[in-house]
């Protein structure tokens, strides 16, 4: 079981350095909001994508088929993937029957929640990841901490040394222009040695049997316009009914990831290159399953903009790897126990429930609510940590019995005199690293009964 | 076989039917879409000249990059520099491109983005291996937004390739440092032509 808390831990140790992984985010966050305000339909056109996406779910077997049927019309070769490993199955026999040695591949978190490059790589194929942020944790041999900035955890000192020793940079130079650069110049020949080039998908549209890659870098044109096969990895979730739809979900999505107008590249791809391949993969991997959960379903509409890691106070100031999830923060919560409950169990506790992810989505996924139903599942299936079961369990007799929270509510007046150690102890959680706050002079009880009656 | 076995468990999942909203583009209307074009445009790191009529582009596109080392047209006001027009080219030898200059079709006001379809270009691997690029718009041609601007791709046969270019490429990985040209290109130029009367493509 991933235990977050201890994650969390780990990475609060080193305040400095917690406190400017808070403050990145929330410079993000901010520029969101910024944003946000110039669009005065901003709230109608969150309600509108909602709906569209609610709409997909519900008929998602026809747009599917729809998708699959005019995507086959325009000479796209269309795959299906039960899970992760018929994913990467798919892929490498695409590969290995062209005799692919080199891939480049732009960003997606798909193939990361797959595994796809350990699987390639030991069946002796090189894929070079060419969004700048994943190629630094790539380098690091490291997982993206985050859904659109990968590398949000690195200081550009680090990444100043990583790129010294690797690409033979200047030592002690950490301008990111001047590592940018570098990056550039490194990149640019894996692009050209490249036999095939592999994306994510950010939209598929049903009626056009079209895909759309958004990069800032142009990354996913570079690596798909030169070699001769192409394949765009999708959760089934990505569709969109019709091409128009575009006009809604370009407008938020980086608008919600950035607090840019838009990306800079936003690539429509609907049919190979003369003679050429294009494959799209279409993977389920636990999804059907969380469609069937009424409770859960609308985490499906994500288009994984990041906004609620962005704003989520655990995310900020835990990090990306304490949730030990492929998706962090309040999304990854939601989603990753749907995989695996069990190993993701403590993750619906990684938040305070304040509810800013939900304010922020662009989809108005119930992120706040879906954490409050997973700790649920989470108790009924017995994963709860066993001293919280137990204060909650003794918090539940005292909060549901009038005498005994009156009695408990008398007794707390004498708080400040019970010695620190009885409250501050392990068995208290809530005590750890917080102060409890003193009971009032006066409690709400005795104040009504004095109240002046008229 | 796994198609049948997703499909299968998608239909055992599916929730209720939820109808799909009518499109709405809100009213949302600029008062003056050329200057917010302009303004976006110069935000997200594009240079920005505006010329009276397509007269004006041979002296833009000089006075932009005037040591251009090859350059890639695609408009009859430029002549090609050490590259010729050639649809069959191998793809790769566009890394030596300098600068490539092509026409875009639908400029959008609120985030100063461009339709530049592949009927605008030979290879869509020369638009993202040069190292500098002009589009060229018409403000007659220019929407409000995005909701617009998809109703009129949607309009026209969905080409084969086509993109919505805003700025040139830029990253922000080290740092949250914005740095304008990352891996494509590594700036823009785009000229507007206001005058509607004396243009023609």
């Amino acid at each position: 079981m991933i235990d977050h808390a201890q994650h969390a831990r780990n990475f609060t140790a080193n305040a400095e350095r917690t406190a400017w992984h808070d403050d990145a985010l929330w410079f993000v966050r901010e520029k969101r909001d910024k944003a946000t305000k110039l669009i005065p339909e901003w709230e109608e056109l969150r309600e509108q994508a909602s709906q569209v996406k609610m709409h997909m779910l519900s008929r998602l077997d026809h747009y599917l088929e729809e998708f699959e049927r005019n995507a086959t019309a325009r000479g796209i070769q269309v795959h299906w993937a039960e899970d992760a490993d018929a994913h990467n199955r798919i892929v490498h026999a695409i590969l290995e029957r062209k005799g692919v040695k080199n891939i480049v591949k732009s960003k997606s978190m798909l193939t990361e929640e797959c595994h796809l490059n350990p699987y390639l790589a030991e069946r002796g194929m090189d894929v070079i990841d060419t969004d700048l942020g994943e190629r630094i944790v790539q380098m690091r041999n490291e997982p993206p901490s985050h859904l659109v900035m990968p590398a949000i955890h690195i200081k550009k000192a680090e990444i100043g040394d990583l790129f010294h020793e690797q690409l033979g940079t200047d030592a002690g130079a950490d301008d990111p222009k001047y590592l940018t650069e570098a990056a550039r110049q490194h990149l640019r020949p894996k692009y050209l040695e490249a036999d095939a080039g592999i994306t994510g998908v950010n939209f598929a549209i049903a009626d056009t049997g079209g895909i759309v890659v958004c990069t800032n870098e142009g990354n996913a044109d570079l690596g798909t316009s030169l070699p001769p096969i192409q394949i765009h990895c999708m959760g089934m979730e990505k569709l969109l009914p019709r091409l128009e739809h575009l006009g809604v979900f370009t407008r938020l999505l980086a608008r919600s990831a950035t607090g840019q107008p838009i990306t800079t590249f936003t690539s429509h791809f609907h049919g190979p290159k003369p003679g050429g391949e294009m494959h799209v993969v279409i993977v389920n991997n636990g999804r059907s399953a969380i469609l069937a959960k009424p409770e859960f379903r609308r985490s499906l509409s994500c288009i994984r903009c990041a906004a609620c890691l962005n704003t989520c106070p655990i995310y900020r100031r835990s990090g990306g790897y304490s949730y030990g999830s492929v998706v962090p923060g309040p999304i990854g919560s939601v989603l990753s126990p749907a995989m695996d409950l069990e190993k993701y169990a403590a993750l619906p506790f990684a938040s305070t429930l304040c509810g800013s992810c939900t304010d922020v989505c662009p989809v108005k996924i119930d992120l706040h609510d879906q954490l409050l139903a997973w700790r649920k599942y989470v108790v009924k299936e017995g994963y709860l940590d066993k001293g919280k079961a137990r204060q909650m369990k003794m918090a539940g007799k005292l909060l549901s019995s009038p005498t005994l929270y009156r009695t408990a509510s008398f007794l707390s007046k004498g708080m400040k005199l019970v010695p620190r150690v009885l409250l501050y102890n392990k068995k208290n959680k809530w005590g750890m690293e917080r102060e409890l706050p003193l009971p009032a002079k006066r409690r709400f009880r005795d104040l009504y009964r004095k109240r002046p009656r008229s | 076989m796994s198609r049948e076995t997703i499909l299968a468990s998608i239909r055992a999942a599916l929730p209720p039917g939820q109808a799909l909203p009518e499109l709405d583009n809100f009213g949302l209307h600029y008062d003056d879409p050329i200057q917010q074009f302009i303004t976006t445009a110069e935000a997200v790191g594009a240079n920005l000249q505006s010329v009276d009529n397509r007269g004006g582009i041979a002296a833009a596109v000089q006075a932009f990059l005037p040591g251009a080392s090859s350059i890639l047209s695609h408009v009859p006001e430029v002549p090609c520099k050490n590259f010729t027009r050639d649809a069959d080219r191998d793809p790769h030898a566009y890394s030596d491109l300098d600068l490539i200059v092509v026409e875009g079709l639908i400029p959008v006001a609120e985030n100063a983005a461009i339709w530049v379809p592949d009927s605008q270009y030979d290879d869509h691997a020369a638009m993202v291996l040069t190292q500098h690029q002009v589009i060229i718009v018409r403000a007659s041609d220019l929407v409000d937004h995005m909701h617009q601007a998809y109703a009129k791709v949607a309009a026209a046969e969905v080409p084969r390739f086509g993109f919505f270019l805003s700025g040139p490429t830029k990253t922000a990985d080290i740092e949250q440092s914005l740095v304008l040209g990352a891996q494509g290109t590594r700036s823009l130029l785009i000229i507007m032509i206001r005058d509607e009367s004396t243009s023609t493509i």
